[in-house]
């Protein structure tokens, strides 16, 4: 369970990786779209969650993103952040990171792509 | 010019020298061995416009184009024929390579400077520059020739002049 | 051991010569408003390895210029002095004094000392000026100034510069960029520019693929082992450069025994099309995203010895096509295994020669690169503001292609820059931009690179070219052009040679010597302008002048190569098409022309098997925007064919182009179109365009 919203993703709760298992799927009633990263954003999850990221970039924003949970990323993972990062700023759907786990955080420096990933104020 | 010792480029420095014979309408020639790239048959040429008679065409060496050229029609000899024994010498002239029709390949041989006689002056009428002299063995005379200078002549303009 | 310096002179110099070049390309970006502190580098980058070199071998004279240049640059980088107009003038000048320099010392010639002398009192006089205090902060993330002061020492960072771009297996074999990123910063202090150029929608991106590349700078002085072990696993399946930053020349001296990879100035001073989609980038990212031909490292190799890898392998085609042609009437199953081992063989043999002819291909941006400073000197000098836009600059063509195409290409944007383009109150006032624009472009069409030279300014005036043509005699009153045709005009000889030779364009050398160069290249030269709008001059080149694309015709028993560049159409043709003229010839007419008949079979004094027109066919050829008809028995196969030069061992023969091998190996003669048409001029158009030639 990856990705989770008010929406479920059921295919992805069968998911019984121990790490996946961990992660916390909080529910908000925020009146903005809350996009939330998985525990884990790797390539093993890449197809899942470019699905989810899909439908959440289809919504009219704007989107709070709630990377606080991440505990393993890979390079496939941020680059979906990245190519919906973009997807959004396209689209003019407006966006804002709620919180980063340390390990995002990390990756998203290492990788060189912050500048892409904050939507323009 | 005409009478030009045999002091030419092809004897310098050695005491003999090899030349490949040939036949053309019934007389023996020859040319220095080192000149002498390969032999081949007779093989269809692609005829060159704007050229004279004697430079038949030219042919395709392993991807280098070649002239070939006929002495028979370029010392005005009687018809010349091309059959199954019809030889091209191929030589080298300077950094250039030409292909020579004759009618027939004969011998290697050795001649000292000794046995080579100079061309004599035929004259007025006759062009001999292009003739090193005259060389006897086992009592047959052959006319050795300079290539370059053969292939340099106006009308050739084959070799550069600035060559020699 | 005492080592002779002198072999590593020439190596010396043309490297330092394509540092020059990006350091131009550098500068002229800064110029253009552009202060970043990686342009300020590069540039710092130049000075210093040059200096470095100069001293190397004793060439003092450089050395010394170079390090008072060099300490200016310092005080830029460190954001002590801010980059100013002036300065960056200062510094092209310097560029240029350098290259002079090193083009005296390389030919042994005297230095321009007094020259020197003078510019170097300029820069010691700008470094005099009080330091403007506040660093432009837009260099700000450039090295401390700590060294500044002795700039003598080698002041580049220690460290590399790495160039990864993943491969499309990457990912699922495993190796992830972000393990690979984050082993670097445990060696040493990274910097990372991500290039997300080829990040697609989500919608469309692979989410097993890494569409992501890298440039990463990894600072410290770290054994190039221990970089190249970090990749051990992923060096198979990516595009990786690895170099070390700052002074490469200066460690190819002091190596000495081998010519450090050269960093491609193409691609250093790609000043063109960045990624549109890219304004999100970091702002210290030198995002112009590196084209495809990424430095993997190169090789210096002479042109003589890829000229004969390439003959050899022409030499094989024709071998290849010939034992193709004995295999075909073979009969029994072994000559069905024949024929396909040697389908094969055609295939590799392809492949190889398209191999061998890329190594002689390079980017039209070695020509391209010059015309920044062309657009900047002139447009200054005219008061004129000029933008200059380069698109397809990575564009590949034959080296000697290449060579060939400078000097008509500057000549286009000089007339561009000097009559296209319009002074800005005059743009201003036809309701344009103030800023006029120039574009080059380059691409690939069919076989062809086509080169456009665009501007929007004036356009050219038909009615101004019809009545300078008029006055010079080169039409008549009574003959009614096609605005194709006057536009066409320019390139009459004899047209421009203006009467108001200015000193930009009016050189005396017309558009006439423009097209004839492009022809000579077997290329092709169109003009399209609009009154009001502005001109395209469209150059249309072969890839290559080893191979051409051609028609292969028959005249009795021969059978000729005609350029394909060259021919217009092909025509039966009908008798009251055909008229006769005064003198004996014959001319045709097509449409609004008439166009001489060329005989091949009466031109080349061969028996062919037609005499009569209406049995044959009419080529219609064109060079130097003539056109005549030529008369053929049939026309045969398309093909490509490898050109053989005839002066080899012959020489050259009126009406020949050169020749090359049919697939039977027999040689076939290439025609040389331009030489017959001028031979066959239209009486009519003798009259009309050469008036004084007789």
């Amino acid at each position: 369970m990856i990705p989770v919203t008010e929406v479920p993703a059921p295919a992805l709760v069968l998911d019984e990786s121990p790490t996946r298992a961990a992660a916390p799927a909080p529910v908000h009633s925020n009146p903005n779209t809350r996009v939330t990263l998985g525990a884990s954003c790797t390539i093993q999850e890449a197809v899942a969650l470019r699905s989810y990221l899909l439908a959440q970039a289809a919504q009219s924003g704007p989107l709070e993103i709630d990377g606080a949970s991440v505990q393993v990323i890979d390079t496939a993972g941020v680059q979906l952040v990245v190519a919906f990062a973009l997807d959004c700023l396209e689209k003019g759907v407006a966006y804002k990171w709620l919180s980063r786990s340390e390990t995002l955080e990390k990756a998203i420096d290492l990788l060189g792509v912050g500048a892409l990933l904050e939507y323009p104020a | 010019m005409s009478t030009s010792p045999p002091a030419s480029s092809v004897l310098d420095g050695a005491d003999t020298q090899q030349f490949l014979t040939f036949k053309l309408a019934g007389e023996e020639y020859g040319v220095g061995i080192l000149t002498v790239q390969e032999i081949r048959g007779w093989s269809r040429v692609t005829k060159v416009p704007h050229t004279p008679d004697w430079l038949l065409g030219v042919i395709n060496l392993r991807g280098v184009v070649v002239p070939i050229i006929d002495l028979r029609l370029k010392f005005n000899f009687a018809n010349a024929e091309y059959n199954e024994f019809t030889v091209v010498i191929i030589l080298t002239v300077a950094t250039r390579v030409v292909g020579v029709v004759v009618d027939g390949v004969s011998d290697v041989i050795t001649l000292a400077a000794a046995q080579i006689k100079p061309a004599p002056s035929l004259g007025t009428g006759a062009d001999t520059r292009h003739i090193i002299g005259f060389g006897t063995l086992d009592e047959r005379m052959r006319i050795l020739m300079d290539v370059e200078k053969l292939m340099a002549g106006a009308d050739m303009g084959l070799v550069d002049e600035a060559i020699h | 051991m005492s080592l002779d310096l002198t072999q590593f002179h020439e190596i010396f110099f043309e490297e330092s010569f394509e540092a020059l070049d990006s350091m131009e390309a550098a500068l002229l970006k800064l110029s253009a408003g552009e202060v970043d502190a990686e342009l300020i580098n590069t540039i710092f980058r130049v000075a210093h390895s040059i200096k470095g070199g100069a001293a190397t071998f004793a060439f003092t004279e450089v050395a010394a210029f170079t390090h008072v240049l060099e300490t200016l640059l310092d005080q830029l980088r460190s954001g002590k002095r801010q980059v100013r107009p002036e300065i960056v003038d200062v510094l092209l000048r310097s560029g240029d004094a350098m290259r002079a320099m090193l083009l005296a010392t390389q030919h042994k010639e005297a230095i321009d000392s007094a020259g020197v002398a003078k510019l170097r009192a300029e820069l010691d006089r700008i470094m005099g000026e009080a330091g403007t205090a506040a660093a432009a902060p837009s260099v700000a993330a450039a090295p401390a100034p700590a060294a500044a002061a002795k700039a003598g020492a080698p002041a580049a960072t220690p460290g590399w510069r790495i160039q990864f771009i993943p491969g499309v297996d990457l990912l699922r074999h495993g190796n992830d960029p972000l393990r690979i990123i984050r082993e670097l910063s445990s060696l040493g202090k990274v910097r990372v520019s991500v290039d997300a150029a080829r990040v697609t929608s989500l919608s469309t991106i692979d989410p097993e693929v890494c569409v992501l590349g890298w440039k990463i700078e990894l600072l410290g002085e770290i054994d190039r082992a221990a970089v190249q072990n970090v990749f051990e696993w992923a060096e198979t399946e990516c595009e990786l450069s690895i170099e070390r930053m700052g002074g490469e020349a200066t460690a190819a001296a002091q190596s000495a025994a081998m010519p450090a990879p050269t960093s491609t100035p193409a691609t250093e001073a790609a000043t063109a099309a960045p990624h549109a989609d890219e304004p999100q980038h970091p702002p210290r990212a030198e995002s112009a995203a590196r084209t495809a031909n990424a430095d993997g490292g190169s090789i210096r190799v002479s042109i003589e010895k890829i000229d004969e890898l390439l003959n050899s392998v022409g030499e094989l085609v024709i071998t290849q096509s010939v034992l193709s042609q004995l295999a075909a009437p073979l009969e029994g199953r072994e000559a069905g295994e024949l024929r396909s081992a040697l389908a094969q063989l055609e295939r590799h043999m392809r492949a190889l020669q398209e191999s061998v002819m890329r190594v002689r291909m390079l980017p039209i941006s070695f020509v391209f690169n010059r015309f920044p400073r062309l657009v900047r000197d002139l447009g200054q000098r005219l008061g004129k503001k000029i933008e200059l836009k380069v698109t397809g600059d990575s564009t590949e063509l034959d080296k000697t292609v290449l060579e060939k195409i400078g000097d008509p290409l500057v000549h286009l944007v000089r007339n561009s820059i000097d009559h296209g383009i319009e002074m800005p109150d005059v743009r201003v006032a036809a309701g344009k931009t103030e800023h006029g624009t120039i574009s080059l472009h380059a691409y690939h069409k069919g076989g062809n690179v086509i080169v456009e030279v665009t501007d929007d300014g004036g356009g050219l005036r038909k009615d101004k070219i019809l009545k300078k043509a008029l006055e010079r005699g080169l039409v008549t009153n009574e003959v009614e052009l096609s605005e194709e045709r006057i536009l066409n005009l320019i390139f009459a000889p004899g047209f421009s040679t203006a009467d108001v030779v200015s000193d930009v364009s009016g050189r005396g050398v017309g558009m006439d010597v423009v097209r004839r160069n492009i022809n000579e290249l077997g290329g092709h030269i169109q003009i399209f302008s609009t009154q009001g709008q502005g001109s395209t001059i469209r150059i249309r080149l072969p890839l290559t002048l080893a191979i051409l694309d051609g028609q292969l015709a028959r005249v009795g028993k021969e059978v000729y190569v005609v350029p394909i560049v060259s021919i217009v159409e092909t025509i039966q043709v009908t008798r009251e098409r055909v008229n006769a003229v005064a003198g004996g010839g014959q001319v045709f007419r097509l449409r609004d022309d008439y166009l001489p008949i060329v005989r091949l079979h009466s031109l080349f004094d061969i028996d062919p098997d037609h005499t009569d027109l209406l049995d044959g066919l009419l080529m219609i050829v064109e060079a130097d925007g003539k056109r005549v008809g030529l008369f053929v028995d049939e026309l045969m196969s398309q093909q490509q064919v490898v050109i053989k030069s005839l002066e080899t061992n012959f020489k050259q023969v009126m009406g020949l182009a050169g020749a090359t091998m049919l697939g039977d190996g027999r040689v076939a003669l290439i025609l040389d179109i331009p030489g017959i048409i001028t031979r066959f001029q239209s009486p009519q158009e003798r009259g009309l365009q050469t008036p004084r030639a007789a």
